[in-house]
Formats: structure tokens, C-alpha cells, sequence
């Protein structure tokens, strides 16, 4: 049934109504008592609920439903208006007005953000507002505290109105601006601090030390839950389901972890493309569901998780899963590979092939009941953010995409140290231990093998006076349970304190040994290792990669050739495997 | 737009859009990454923002790489959604288009492909 021209009536006579409110509110704010002006809120607030729910706009019914309950209350005489009550109604009318006009679908972060806090106010039963016998008077008016207000016990509670709404980009612009005086902070000479006298000294450590803790409060500002970011696509696989014809619900897990803003928002296309895949293929209808013997009622999921420096977002369903067989006869018709390797090829890499571009653009995708469109731009969004995609299916029980990224901005605890120069930070939670090396001992020296410095060709000069020693657990080589231990030398340790994380540029990420730029309390930075980017170096360095030439930051352009040796242990120390390279370009 | 903004590197007189630059700053702070190609000096942050600093010279010229001494001007620029941070030998300042006959002009969105490549070739 082709809606368009019932949306067009509805547009109309909702607008028209708006207006009319208006007018009344305004004329209730000067007569709160006025019944009839309350019957004639509540009959314009019914008839737009119920157009909306004839059209299927949920969200506009339910609002309408909430402000209709209020209405009533009033209109009975079970609660008594006072001006702070008109305030939100006009406040819940402005809502329903913008709900109305983008049709009930919620698109922006801002925009939920403020319904959702609008669906709250209203939420709060209108039986809870007290009423005075002096309000009951029709003709005595409001009973207002001396700046207008309601007293105290009358009209809203004031926890409602605790939140106001910030444009990101002024959050943005803040802590830029804390973060460069910070840095003003950090270039006042040494020299210039020990001439101070002890009092201005002390202020000038208690203003930084104020200082910086703004600046951490300001970070906090970005960071939003996963079950809120979750709550955005409601309203889509409501309307997929609706327009295939499927029913399903929709759980999540993990809501309570909180993430960069800025991450989750790179992450909502990416996730309402899968969303949209999988209602359409992945999610059987009720009668293929009955006779598969599940739930009639599809599921779909999403699960937050966070270990150590990574987030990880799972998306799912328990529908048919991706075919197999289709896959294979792409790898085979399409792109040339033998059929006996296609067939042998682990099931993690032949899933991942859906992912390229040319399997995105075959022909035959519409005949397949897995991913294929458009999942190449979920992968390269994912990759873009330094992170990575896996993808789970078992046939007729569902399939699963898993994505992992590096917690881009927070706070993240994490060692920092100095290497030849460079200012290097790891996260605290893959530090296994950090010891003074022992004068005598063979690693670290100069001239000697080495492990960091071996991998990123930095000059050591004298050798590394420390050993940290990190350790690699969990799937980061594809083995589940098994953990690997790397020693890095460090030439001096800064210490071990929080760093704000600011995601690593682009030429940063290409490089492949970084997940980010840290910057510390005291506004300095550092580049933060990417663990298993260090892991994975270290694993394959044996391959004889040839790490390219850099310039030390105290030297000249010197190009040092020197054998790499890398130690990669398992924490029992019972096994060891040497692999060696050569460096140098 | 109809200025850019020239300076100098590798004894040449180069243009960018003035357009494109959002700012000039000078002593700033960069931090030096190691396993970086010649060209690239660093990492900025300024005002919240995370710059890529390459040496203007080494990128476009292939001039010898240089040792970043803490003084010298760096050019923030930003397009497209893009940001890099140009370290020349030294700023001239704005110029008509129309009075820059000795200038090569260039695009910043050249600028980033050529570093890009350069570092393909590295990595």
C-alpha cells in the first residue's frame, strides 16, 4: 500500500494542530485551570498519536501517548500545572513536532539525545506532581515561589532538567584549548620554575595540577555508552523487519561500556549495512523458522566488549548463516583459485573473502543467502579505524561479525619510556614487569641483538638500561589461550600514569606498529605500541623483512645494518624460538 | 581564495592554496617517531587536532632528510577532511596566484599522495 499520500495528509493536519497548541499552551500558561482549554490540548495531542500509529511511527505515538497522559491529568484535576509543567509540555510539543517532520526515524546522536530526555520527562506519572488547595482555586492561579517557579513539592521534579545539550564540536574546541595551555604550561623553562618564590612555585603547581584535571574531565565528555549508541538502530531493524516481512528482536550486552563518540559514529554505517544484510538474508521468516524448529521470532544481538587496549563490537543473528558452497563457487568460477585449495582453505579466511571487492560486485549476489553486498566498505571502514573484522557462521545457527578496534580516544593507563629518543608508550595491561638490565648481560647492548629497537631501527647508543617486558594473550595469532611474552629495552622509564589516546593519523597507522598518540597528564606525547601489531613483527621478522632506514632525533641520517634477533617465548619459558633478520635500508 | 601562501624548500620557491592553510605555527612541538620514512618528522597535536608532519622538501624533492631543531615554522594544512603538516625551510608569505610566475604550485592533496607513495615504498 503505497503510504506516501496518507504521510502527506498527516504532515499537513499534524502541522496544522501544532499550531493550534501553540496557542493554547500559551493560553493555559495564563489560565493553568482552565479544563477546557486541557481537553482541547488533549484531543489535538490524541488525534496526531493516533495518525501516527495508523502510519506506523512508533516513536511519534508513544511521545504523543506520554504528553496525552499529562493532558489528561490535568484536564481531571489530578494534577495542577504550574509553569515549569507548560515549559516541558511546549518542550515535549517542540519534540514531537521535529519526530514528526523526519517521520519518526531518529538519525543523529543530538536528536535521540534530546527525545530520549524528553521521553523521560514524560514518563514520570502526572500523579506525582502534588497539587495545593490553593491551586485548586481556578481563580487564585499558580502557586509560584518568589522567582516564578513552582514551590517546592508542586509541579516538576528538578532532576529532569540536569542535563543540557552540548554540541560535540564545542566539546572538540575545549579540549583543544585546554590541551595547548597545557602545552603553554609545559614550556615554561625549568630554570625559570626553581627562580619562582615558594608561593607563586606553589600556585603554578596547583593551577597545572587544576589543569589537568579539566582537561580529563573535558575527555570524559566524549565518551557515550554502547547500549545508547545500540539504541539508534531500533527503530531500523524495526522497519526491516516490517518491510521483509520478519519478526525479530533485538538484544544487547555490554551496554554499560563506554566509547569514543567519534568511534561509535564511524561505526553506524558499517553496522546498518549488517543490520539491513541480515534481516533481509540472514533472519529465515517465521515458517522456515517453525520448520527448522526455532524460535518463529528472529534474533539479532550486539555485544560490547572491551580487554585491555581493545574494544570489541559483535553484531549477530541466529538466522541461516552465510553459505559456504556459494563462496567456494565464487573463489573458483570468478577468481581462477583451484577448487581443492578453496575447499582446504581455513573457514576464517574463506568468510573473509566476502569481503573483498570483487566478491561485492558479482553477479550472482542476490542469489546468495549470506554478506556480499556492500561488504567490502565495511571491512575498509573498519580497517580505516585500525581495526579489524572476523566473521563467525554456522550454517542454519547464525552468523556473527566481530569487530575489534583500538579504544581510540579515552583515558587508557599506560607505561611510557624513552628509546633512543623517542618517547614510547605501551598500555599497562600488556606489562608483564620492568627490571634493570644487568650491566654484563648480553641483550640490550650495543652493537648486540635486540628487540624493540631492532623493530622500529632506533639507534640505542649505549644500550637500554631497562627490560619491560610485555605479554601477547588471547587470539592475537589465531591460537586461543596461548600467550607470548616480548622484552623491550628502554633507555629511561618516564612512569606509569593515564594518556589520553588520540587515534593515530594516517601515515602513523600505514606504519604498522602504532594504534594511537598518547598524551600525558602534562600535555606531552607519546606514540602508543600497537601489542599485536609488535606480536605479529616479531612472529614473522624471520621472513627476512627489511626494516627501512630512520633518522635518529639526535643524529644525522645514519643508515645502521645490524642483525635482529627477537625473542618470542611462551610464559613458561620452556619453549623458545629465535627468529632472526637483518635490518637496515 | 585567490592568494597562496609560498615558501621555500629545496632552494625552490613553492605555493599552496591559502585556502588550504589553516595555520602557522612556530616553535612547535614535534614528537619524533621512530620506523617513519625520511620525510616524516612527526606527530603535532594542536588544539586537539593530530598532525602528520612532513618535510616539504624531502616529500616533493627528494631533498636529504633533516633533523627537526625545534625552530622553525610548520604550516597546518586542512582539505577535504584531511589535515598534514608542511615543515618548508622557510615562509615567504601570500602571494597573488597572478604574481607567482617563479612559484610551483602545488595541491596538498598532491602533497599527501606523493608522502603516501613514498611511504609505500618504505614500509
Amino acid at each position: 500500500m503505497d503510504l506516501s499520500k496518507y504521510e502527506k495528509i498527516f504532515l499537513q493536519e499534524s502541522g496544522k494542530y501544532f499550531r493550534e497548541l501553540d496557542q493554547l499552551l500559551m493560553e493555559v500558561e495564563k489560565d493553568p485551570g482552565g479544563l477546557e482549554l486541557w481537553e482541547e490540548i488533549h484531543g489535538k495531542v490524541h488525534s496526531i498519536k493516533g495518525m501516527a500509529a495508523a502510519l506506523g511511527y512508533p516513536s511519534v505515538s508513544d511521545l504523543s501517548h506520554r504528553i496525552e497522559a499529562w493532558c489528561k491529568a490535568f484536564q481531571q484535576g489530578g494534577a495542577f500545572p504550574g509553569k515549569e509543567a507548560v515549559q516541558c509540555l511546549f518542550d515535549g510539543l517542540d519534540a514531537l513536532k521535529g519526530l514528526v517532520a523526519a517521520k519518526g526515524v531518529v538519525e543523529d546522536w543530538g536528536t535521540h539525545e534530546r527525545l530520549r530526555t524528553v521521553s523521560e520527562l514524560f514518563s514520570s506519572p502526572p500523579e506525582t506532581l502534588k497539587v495545593s488547595e490553593q491551586a485548586r482555586d481556578p481563580g487564585s492561579g499558580p502557586v509560584s515561589s518568589g522567582n516564578g517557579l513552582p514551590v517546592s513539592g508542586r509541579g516538576l521534579s528538578t532532576a529532569a532538567m540536569d542535563q543540557v545539550r552540548v554540541k560535540y564540536g564545542i566539546i572538540e574546541e575545549l579540549l583543544g584549548l585546554s590541551q595547548e595551555i597545557l602545552s603553554l604550561e609545559r614550556l615554561l623553562p625549568s630554570i625559570s620554575r626553581k627562580r619562582l618564590p615558594p608561593t607563586t612555585r606553589s600556585w603554578v603547581v596547583h593551577y597545572s595540577s587544576m589543569l589537568k584535571v579539566f582537561y580529563h574531565k573535558l575527555i570524559s565528555l566524549r565518551l557515550v555508552s554502547v547500549g545508547d549508541f545500540a539504541a539508534l538502530f531500533s527503530r531500523l531493524i524495526r522497519d526491516q523487519a516490517k518491510k521483509h516481512g520478519k519478526a525479530v528482536k533485538f538484544d544487547i550486552a555490554g551496554e554499560e561500556i563506554q566509547a569514543d563518540i567519534a568511534l561509535l559514529e564511524r561505526l553506524r554505517e558499517p553496522l546498518m549495512h549488517l543490520i539491513r544484510n541480515s534481516v533481509a538474508h540472514g533472519i529465515e521468516t517465521a515458517e522456515e523458522r517453525l520448520l527448522a524448529g526455532k524460535n518463529p521470532t528472529g534474533g539479532l544481538f550486539m555485544e560490547a566488549a572491551r580487554h585491555r587496549d581493545r574494544l570489541f563490537i559483535t553484531f549477530g543473528d541466529d538466522g541461516r548463516g552465510i553459505d559456504r558452497a556459494r563462496i567456494v563457487s565464487h573463489l573458483c568460477e570468478v577468481r581462477g583459485l583451484d577448487r581443492r585449495a578453496v575447499e582446504a582453505m581455513p573457514e576464517r579466511d574463506l568468510l573473509a573473502a566476502i569481503c573483498e571487492p570483487d566478491y561485492s560486485t558479482s553477479t550472482e549476489v542476490s542469489d546468495i543467502s549470506g554478506r556480499g553486498i556492500g561488504m567490502n566498505v565495511v571491512a575498509r571502514t573498519v580497517k580505516s579505524l585500525g581495526g579489524g573484522l572476523t566473521i563467525e557462521s554456522k550454517p542454519g545457527a547464525g552468523t556473527r561479525f566481530t569487530i575489534q578496534l583500538p579504544v581510540t580516544l579515552s583515558i587508557l593507563s599506560a607505561v611510557t619510556f624513552r628509546l633512543g629518543g623517542y618517547t614510547v608508550s605501551v598500555p599497562t595491561a600488556f606489562v608483564d614487569g620492568i627490571g634493570k638490565r644487568n650491566p654484563g648481560s648480553q641483550d640490550g647492548g650495543a652493537g648486540s641483538s635486540g628487540t624493540l629497537s631492532a623493530m622500529l631501527n632506533v639507534d640505542r647508543g649505549e644500550g637500554p638500561l631497562y627490560r619491560v617486558k610485555i605479554r601477547e594473550a588471547g587470539s592475537g595469532d589465531g591460537t586461543p589461550g596461548e600467550s607470548r611474552v616480548l622484552v623491550l629495552e628502554a633507555d629511561s622509564i618516564v612512569g606509569n600514569e593515564s594518556v589520553v589516546v588520540v587515534p593515530a593519523g594516517e601515515f602513523l597507522s600505514r606504519a604498522g606498529f602504532y594504534s594511537g598518540v598518547g598524551v600525558m597528564e602534562d600535555g606531552s606525547l607519546s606514540v602508543i605500541l600497537d601489542v599485536d601489531a609488535l606480536f605479529r613483527k616479531a612472529r614473522s621478522s624471520n621472513g627476512g623483512a627489511k626494516l627501512p632506514a630512520a633518522i635518529s632525533p639526535g643524529g644525522a641520517g645514519e643508515v645502521r645494518r645490524e642483525s635482529a634477533s627477537t625473542e618470542v617465548a611462551d610464559p613458561e619459558g620452556t619453549q623458545r624460538s629465535h627468529v632472526q633478520g637483518e635490518t637496515g635500508g | 581564495m585567490s592568494e597562496m601562501l609560498v615558501f621555500r624548500a629545496a632552494d625552490r620557491s613553492i605555493g599552496v592554496p591559502a585556502l588550504n592553510v589553516h595555520r602557522i605555527i612556530d616553535d612547535a612541538d614535534i614528537l619524533p617517531v621512530p620506523a617513519m620514512p625520511p620525510f616524516y618528522m612527526g606527530v603535532l597535536y594542536h588544539r586537539g587536532e593530530l598532525f602528520d608532519v612532513i618535510h616539504a622538501g624531502a616529500v616533493l624533492y627528494s631533498s636529504p632528510p633533516v633533523r627537526y631543531t625545534g625552530s622553525r615554522r610548520i604550516i597546518l594544512m586542512k582539505w577535504d577532511g584531511h589535515r598534514i603538516a608542511l615543515a618548508p625551510d622557510s615562509v615567504e608569505g601570500l602571494v597573488p596566484f597572478a604574481r607567482g610566475e617563479d612559484v610551483q604550485l602545488v595541491d596538498p592533496g598532491n602533497i599527501r599522495e606523493r608522502a603516501l607513495e613514498l611511504q609505500d615504498g618504505f614500509i
